[in-house]
């Protein structure tokens, strides 16, 4: 034997060495950064974290069964907590993948400008995206906008928040820069400079800097019929699976029961795009695991304001379920089946009999277009610009078939006009996964939560706002904090 | 044994040259002093010479002459020739020698103590011996055997068995490309003889070996049938693997599993660097050399035995019924005021209710079947075996069945030697399948699932009842074995084939070519059903999987050993290649119709996968045993290894080790003491060793690929490629050192031996995924060489062996002690997070520098709060520290005194090592019974007892535990905390030390009393021998430990200690038959 007969290769995958060569790599790699953001576990809009966002808001409970997610929902997480852990990760694996692409597929030659930026342009999206997740869950995170070379590399010190929002906002400019404003039907799902634009948008209203809001978000409702925006008319359509990156599809998530077979499996390749939410929301009559249950104070909020017609909110119908006349859930009568339970309706297969065996292919907004408008409105209201906000929330009221109200909202006055805007963003969002950034920006978590007394509320203090820096990233990063209020 | 001999000497009498015999062969004379006094050479000069041939020289010319029986010479007159002894006398005694086992012992050496009047005992074991006077010993010796003294007294019948000698001095010991006499052994080596391994009942190896060398650390990888065990050479060294290197005759095999203890001749452990060292970079864990069984000179030998025996869960958890059960849920909901779930309401088995326990756990039957053949010539030795187990699993449809062929022989024709090692083995394994829930396995679902629900349903699809409504969502463990089921089979064969030449004097080259072939079948079904709300599946769902595993090896050694008058000198020279493919693909599909299991029957949901790995090594070794005189011994040791998985400059890794002993009772001046100890020597070595387990390409930058995602109107598959992981810069071998001290002691000829070893494993450049900061964005942590472990510790081992009278009997005992301790860990604050025990949970095991590998780190708890004032006392600057707490409540430590109760007041509580483990066998024989007991256990180590963070917290809406009814909210005088589902004071949280328990156990792990037939009943029906025993495994443990088991056996390395839904031991009891024609 010689000493050749110790080279071996890897059977199973090619080397860093052979990719990194065409536009196509890079395409494709940009899917990986998708695939991560709707991962199960690590994607902030994956199964767990829908229940995250809204168990920890008064108008879902969530069951205590998965300890980690259970503790989240009734404020007893510490940084120890693996499900807050995952998301961190989640970001992470987002921004390492979209740095590859600027920094390997950025230097690759040949490829023909206008299709070089476009494509440079939506990985910037998507590791602003990561940036938003993080700044908006964690505060003060480490930035890395290059791949690590040694192992030195991989201890990021901590950035301030200001540095993270600045970072974020960077990557969506650079993505509005390039990405068109339509997909061809081909691309349907991926970024455009509309869903940059929104995105930017919500950037700047979360640090309720409302003048960059409006500019950014004008960009978009000036000219709604460039990007093809506008309201489903019917309400329940936005989430019946008939009607998938329709108008109001900003940035819609999509699942689809293709590729593997496997929920559960190890390796990506073997899992199919789809999603599990509708089977973990579902009651275990017809075999969901009912782990985010909606409160009677969601239902209360909704039989509020009746219809002009006086019927109930058409929003309540689509976003839950309870007994009412004629409420049938998975083809069962819902009395008959569930009396005086509350359970979801909005992205569940309630329509079939049962959640089947946990692939749901009904896909998830990201941002859709009737949250543009209502954050237009809110940042015209929070400039004194109240007027230019009735027709915005009119809209969405019109949408509901709810009375007119436009000519009296003219006249609201700023705090009138927020405590509307507040209540149909709690409407026409439930579900969606805003409500508690929504609370939080406007002040109003602790209250809310201590008012309803919602399961947990005794441990709530405002270190909750966000979550602390995970154990792992502090054991393995010398350089790295925790978060000031979880000190 | 050697017959030949080499000797050179002058000007000396019979005696001395018989003497000078005797030390470099295994031969032994008898002979009168009186006979041979006159007989004298002049010189001696003859090399490689037959023993006969030199023997017939020496008398030439004498009124004397011999006979060799076995390795003894008795020397006498002529004139005797054709009788056994003198007939002028009037007392005789006669008698029958036999072995431990029952076989009558040809050659065995009888003489009167104090004399050197005696005989030897003929084919069949007898012997007859004139002339004794009344009050006369008789000592019975034959090499490799405890010799025994036996006091006539006026008896004319003296029937013997003479024990093994476990550690005699003359015992050769395999150390790798070699043997080497156990009194030449420079290292630290541990022996088990297949005598001692209780095969009879022990149908795993593992469990065969637990306890009984000291320094090797044996745990259950959990009760199911056919699992194996876990082994540990001298404590955890590394974090990503501790399997030492196991051999079967000479082949390196990734388990023992498959091995029937039957076919065992003896196991030797290589626990120290001067030992190990031979084997390079995969010997840092140690090495496992496994013989097994070959054939002796002499007639044929048949074999045969059975074993029957049925098994049982060794013990039960007390769980609530029904009713039971409903008051602690009515109480802990109230409390919470919450509503109780519909179940409590109205249970579909009330009052008793279901005893899952009873329901998945059975008495099982365990059948073992083996037959053998051996015998030799001096051309030809040949050992042939076929084994059969049969094992149900205490779990119901659990079961596990081997079929063992085995053939091993040598054939010699002058100076060169050809063999061959041949095992075949089929096994065939029905596993609990995997269920889907929060019970986990079968095994967790049975102990979580509410008595109030029931087995079965005749409506339900499938047929069988379920957990529904706002419980816990755990399945319905006896539908999960009847509706699901996984099926392996595993097709092994290991052959070694060898051929050796003499090519002069003392030189010998051998080839050895070996191959293993595995092959994993794996058929996994899963039939449509409904089981309660939580679980449907629509379609009947069959996978297949098939992985074949391809190793070989050439190896090369040139051999030397001679002895030069007092020096010997015995040296061994290799060049070995290895090579190692992996290769698998599965399938599965849905869909088929009801009873059709085939991949084409199905319609629907198709998928594939394979992988595929190949690993090769190129090696060089040479070793050098020196030893001046008997007395003063070194061992100097080399290997150097070159690696597929390490990157071009890193491949290749030097592994050097010396040691040295010195034979202190063959010095002069211990002459005086040489009657009490008979046999004293020290030891000491240093060396190091290597690790390289870490998979394969592990240095290259890879491109992961499926990493997809769903895009386009309609959507389709958009392929996703990426890297997924950073590479590791520099990987290079982890580097194990070891230094050992030991010392060996013999006393009264052997009586007594004891033996103490003390050592220090330093592993550096420690390979380890080195958890990286989650910033950094990798889906799995790269490779690195990051840290230190240090392994200290002692081990001894002491036996005796005695008789009274008739009854003899020996007692052997093993100590070992291990601290455990990480030194460095890659970046100074590192920290390590093992695993949790609940869904979902928190770590409770961390690897900390300046603690033991993966040690709990807990928060304290201090009993409970008795009165409202105990609460407000618990505070810190006038804050209370546990503000939501009642009475009846936790109180919890605030070990950081911030004020709160959190995860930073996590202290450590301790390891899942065991501070000292120890084993204790006892025998004893009398006329045809014998007995013995085999007592093992642990002390010092902890449990996480994952199993009662469910079935006690109260606030998981599933089964309790019946201790319940005794908590804080039924009797104010208990230490349990008050039930409350939502539980705002933490009483249930998994991080906390409530449910970390003593793991210290003692069990008695084998007893076996057998009764041999007498001789002339066994002539009578063709047996020579023939033995019926009675036995039982795992009779009792003594341990304070409240789940099944404190042998848990996690083998993941962070998981250690932690107790999650462990399939639970059983205990056995057998009976069998051995017979011998």
């Amino acid at each position: 034997c010689s000493e050749s007969f110790l080279d071996e290769s890897d059977p199973n995958q090619i080397t860093t060495a052979e990719f990194w060569k065409s536009a196509d790599d890079i395409e494709s790699a940009l899917a990986t950064v998708y695939n991560v953001i709707t991962d199960d576990y690590n994607g902030h809009y994956g199964t767990c974290n829908w229940q995250l966002m809204e168990s920890r808001t008064e108008n879902f409970i969530e069951r205590n069964d998965v300890r980690a997610r259970y503790e989240i929902s009734v404020f007893q997480n510490t940084f120890s907590n693996d499900y807050a852990a995952n998301l961190y990760k989640g970001a992470y694996v987002g921004i390492f993948r979209a740095n590859q692409i600027l920094q390997y597929g950025g230097a690759i030659e040949g490829i023909d400008t206008n299709l070089h930026n476009k494509l440079l342009a939506e990985a910037h999206f998507l590791r602003g995206l990561n940036y938003f997740f993080l700044v908006t869950d964690f505060g003060a995170v480490p930035i890395t906008t290059a791949v690590a070379e040694s192992s030195n590399d991989y201890f990021k010190e901590k950035s301030s928040m200001e540095q993270v929002w600045n970072q974020t906002i960077r990557d969506f400019k650079a993505g509005a820069e390039y990405l068109p404003n339509i997909r061809e039907a081909a691309e349907k799902g991926r970024a455009t400079r509309g869903a940059a634009l929104a995105f930017l948008g919500r950037s700047y209203l979360y640090q309720a800097d409302y003048d960059s809001t409006i500019i950014m978000l004008e960009q978009i409702v000036d000219h709604e019929g460039d990007f093809g925006y506008g309201l489903q008319p019917n309400y329940a359509e936005l989430f019946d699976g008939q009607h998938e990156n329709g108008v109001e599809g900003v940035f819609e998530i999509q699942y689809s029961n293709i590729g593997g077979t496997s929920i559960w499996a190890g390796n990506e390749v073997d899992k199919p795009q789809t999603t599990f939410i509708a089977q973990e929301c579902a009651p275990g009559e017809v075999g969901g695991w009912f782990e985010m249950q909606p409160s009677q104070v969601l239902l209360d909020s909704f039989l509020v304001e009746p219809t002009a017609d006086d019927e109930v909110d058409p929003r309540a119908l689509a976003t839950i379920a309870w007994d009412y006349p004629g409420s049938m859930y998975y083809q069962l009568d819902f009395g008959a089946t569930f009396g005086d339970e509350i359970w979801l309706r909005k992205n569940q297969n309630w329509w079939d009999a049962n959640e089947g065996e946990w692939k749901s292919e009904l896909n998830e907004y990201g941002i859709r277009y009737a949250d543009v408008l209502l954050m237009l409105a809110e940042a015209y209201t929070m400039t004194g610009q109240v007027a230019k906000a009735a027709p915005l929330v009119h809209r969405i009221r019109n949408r509901a078939l709810l009375t007119d109200k436009l000519s009296e909202m003219t006249q609201y006055s700023e705090d009138e006009m927020m405590q509307e805007i507040r209540r149909q963003r709690n409407l026409e969002f439930a579900r969606e996964g805003l409500h508690f950034y929504d609370l939080r920006r406007w002040g109003l978590l602790e209250s809310t939560i201590k008012n309803a007394k919602q399961l947990g509320y005794q441990n709530y203090t405002s270190k909750f706002e966000y979550y602390p820096i995970p154990e792992n990233e502090l054991n393995n990063n010398p350089n790295m904090s925790q978060s000031d209020p979880w000190k | 044994q050697q017959s030949k001999v080499t000797l050179k000497l002058q000007n000396n009498s019979l005696s001395a040259i018989l003497g000078q015999i005797e030390e470099v062969t295994a031969y032994r004379f008898f002979y009168q002093n009186e006979q041979i006094k006159d007989v004298s050479h002049s010189s001696i000069d003859v090399v490689n010479e037959d023993i006969d041939d030199l023997v017939s020289e020496l008398l030439e010319g004498t009124e004397l002459t011999f006979k060799i029986v076995d390795r003894s010479i008795v020397i006498f007159p002529k004139s005797e020739a054709g009788q056994n002894a003198s007939v002028q006398q009037n007392l005789s005694v006669k008698g029958t020698v036999s072995d431990s086992s029952g076989n009558p012992l040809p050659g065995v050496t009888v003489v009167l103590k104090g004399t050197t009047q005696g005989t030897i005992t003929d084919f069949d074991g007898n012997y007859t011996i004139n002339n004794v006077p009344g009050d006369a010993i008789l000592v019975f010796s034959f090499v490799g055997m405890s010799s025994q003294e036996v006091v006539v007294g006026g008896k004319s019948t003296v029937d013997v068995v003479l024990q093994d000698e476990t550690i005699g001095l003359e015992e050769v010991v395999a150390i790798g490309y070699g043997t080497v006499k156990k009194s030449d052994l420079t290292g630290s080596v541990g022996v088990v003889k297949a005598n001692q391994l209780d095969q009879q009942t022990n149908s795993n190896l593992g469990t065969a070996i637990q306890g009984k060398i000291a320094g090797v650390s044996v745990e259950s990888a959990g009760g199911a049938p056919g699992a194996g065990m876990n082994l540990q050479i001298r404590g955890a060294g590394s974090l990503n693997n501790n399997n030492p290197l196991i051999l079967v005759d000479d082949i390196a095999v990734s388990s023992m599993n498959n091995i029937n203890p039957n076919d065992i001749e003896s196991i030797q452990v290589l626990k120290d660097a001067s030992a190990a060292a031979i084997y390079g970079s995969r010997a840092a864990n140690g090495v496992v050399l496994i013989t097994t069984q070959s054939g002796k000179k002499g007639a044929v030998k048949i074999t045969a035995s059975v074993d029957l025996g049925m098994q049982e869960v060794a013990k039960t958890l007390d769980l609530a019924t029904t009713d039971q059960w409903i008051k602690i849920i009515t109480e802990a909901a109230t409390a919470a005021g919450n509503s109780v779930p519909e179940i409590a309401l109205n249970p579909e088995e009330p009052g008793k209710g279901v005893d899952w326990q009873d329901e998945v756990y059975r008495n099982a039957l365990v059948q073992n079947y083996s037959v053998g053949a051996s015998g030799g010539s001096e051309n030809l030795k040949y050992n042939f075996s076929l084994g059969y187990l049969d094992q149900e699993g205490i779990v119901d449809q659990t079961d596990y069945n081997r079929l063992n062929l085995r053939l091993k022989s040598e054939f010699q024709k002058g100076k060169v030697k050809v063999g061959e090692s041949i095992l075949l083995t089929q096994e065939t394994v029905h596993d609990m399948p995997g269920v889907a829930g929060q019970g986990g396995n079968v095994v967790g679902a049975t102990v979580m699932m509410i008595p109030g629900f029931s087995v079965k349903d005749e409506d339900a699809l499938g047929g069988y009842g379920g957990a529904s409504g706002a419980v816990l969502d755990v399945f319905n463990p006896v539908a999960a074995l009847n509706l699901k089921s996984s099926k392996s089979d595993y097709y092994k064969a290991l052959i070694n084939l060898y051929g050796e030449i003499e090519i002069m004097d003392g030189l010998k080259y051998r080839l050895s070519a070996g191959v293993t072939l595995n092959e994993h079948k794996n058929d996994s079904r899963e039939a449509a059903y409904q089981v309660g709300t939580f679980f449907s599946n629509t379609q009947n769902y069959a996978y297949r999987s098939s992985a074949m595993t391809k190793y070989w090896q050439v190896e090369n050694t040139l051999s030397y050993a001679k002895e030069f008058g007092k020096h010997s000198v015995n040296a061994v020279v290799g060049y070995t290649t290895y090579k190692n493919k992996y290769d698998s693909f599965s399938a599965s599909k849905k869909g088929m119709a009801d009873g059709i299991w085939t991949m084409d029957a199905g319609s629907d949901s198709p998928t594939a996968g394979g992988t595929a790995s190949t690993n090769t090594m190129l090696s060089y070794l040479g070793r050098v045993i020196y030893s001046y005189d008997n007395r003063y011994i070194f061992t100097g040791t080399f290997r150097r290894d070159g690696s597929s998985r390490f990157s071009d400059t890193k491949k290749w890794g030097n592994f050097p080790s010396i040691s040295a002993a010195w034979n202190v009772a063959n010095e002069r001046f211990f002459e005086s003491m040489s009657r009490t100890i008979s046999q004293m020597k020290v030891r000491a070595s240093y060396g190091k060793l290597g690790n390289q387990e870490i998979g394969d390409y592990q240095y290259v930058g890879a491109i992961t690929s499926g990493v997809s995602y769903a895009s386009g109107d309609p959507n389709s598959l958009w392929v996703g490629n990426i890297q997924t992981e950073y590479v590791p810069n520099n990987l290079k071998w982890e580097t194990t050192s070891t230094t050992n001290a030991g010392l060996d002691l013999g006393f009264l000829n052997g009586k007594i031996n004891y033996s103490l070893d003390v050592f220090q494993k330093k592993t550096t450049d420690l390979l380890l995924r080195v958890p990286i900061p989650l910033s950094a964005g990798a889906n799995q942590n790269p490779y690195s060489n990051a840290g230190e472990i240090k392994n200290k510790g002692f081990e001894m081992m002491l036996n005796y062996n005695g008789s009274v009278k008739d009854f003899k009997f020996s007692v052997t005992g093993t100590l070992s002690h291990i601290k455990n301790e990480v030194m460095e860990l890659s970046t100074g604050s590192q920290v390590l997070t093992g695993s949790g025990a609940t869904h979902g949970g928190s770590a409770v095991t961390y690897t900390k520098v300046g603690y033991p590998i993966y040690s709990f780190f807990l928060i304290k708890t201090d009993g409970l709060f008795r009165s409202a004032d105990e609460i407000q006392a618990h505070s810190k600057d006038g804050e209370l520290i546990q503000p939501n707490a009642q009475v009846g409540d936790i109180r919890f430590v605030d070990a950081n005194e911030d004020g709160q109760i959190d995860g930073n007041d996590r202290v450590y509580a301790g390891s899942p090592f065991p501070k000292y483990e120890y084993g204790l066998r006892l025998e004893g024989a009398w006329k045809f019974l014998d007995a013995s007991v085999y007592l093992q256990g642990t002390h010092g180590n902890k449990i996480y007892n994952g199993i009662r963070t469910y079935t006690e917290s109260a606030i998981y809406t599933c089964e309790y535990s019946m201790e319940l009814l005794n908590s804080y909210s039924f009797n104010p005088n208990s230490d349990i905390p008050r039930l409350d589902q939502n539980d705002a004071n933490g009483n249930g949280v998994d991080n906390s030390d409530r449910f970390l328990e003593d793991g210290s156990y003692l069990r008695i792990k084998t007893v076996q009393i057998g009764f041999t037939l007498p001789d002339n009943w066994t002539k009578r029906i063709a047996f020579e021998n023939c033995r019926f025993y009675i036995g039982a495994n795992n009779l009792v443990t003594w341990t304070d430990y409240k789940g099944y088991n404190p042998d848990i056996g996690n083998s993941s390395i962070s998981a250690r200690g932690i107790d999650f839904r462990q399939y639970p031991l059983n205990r056995s009891y057998h009976i069998g038959l051995q017979m011998n024609f």
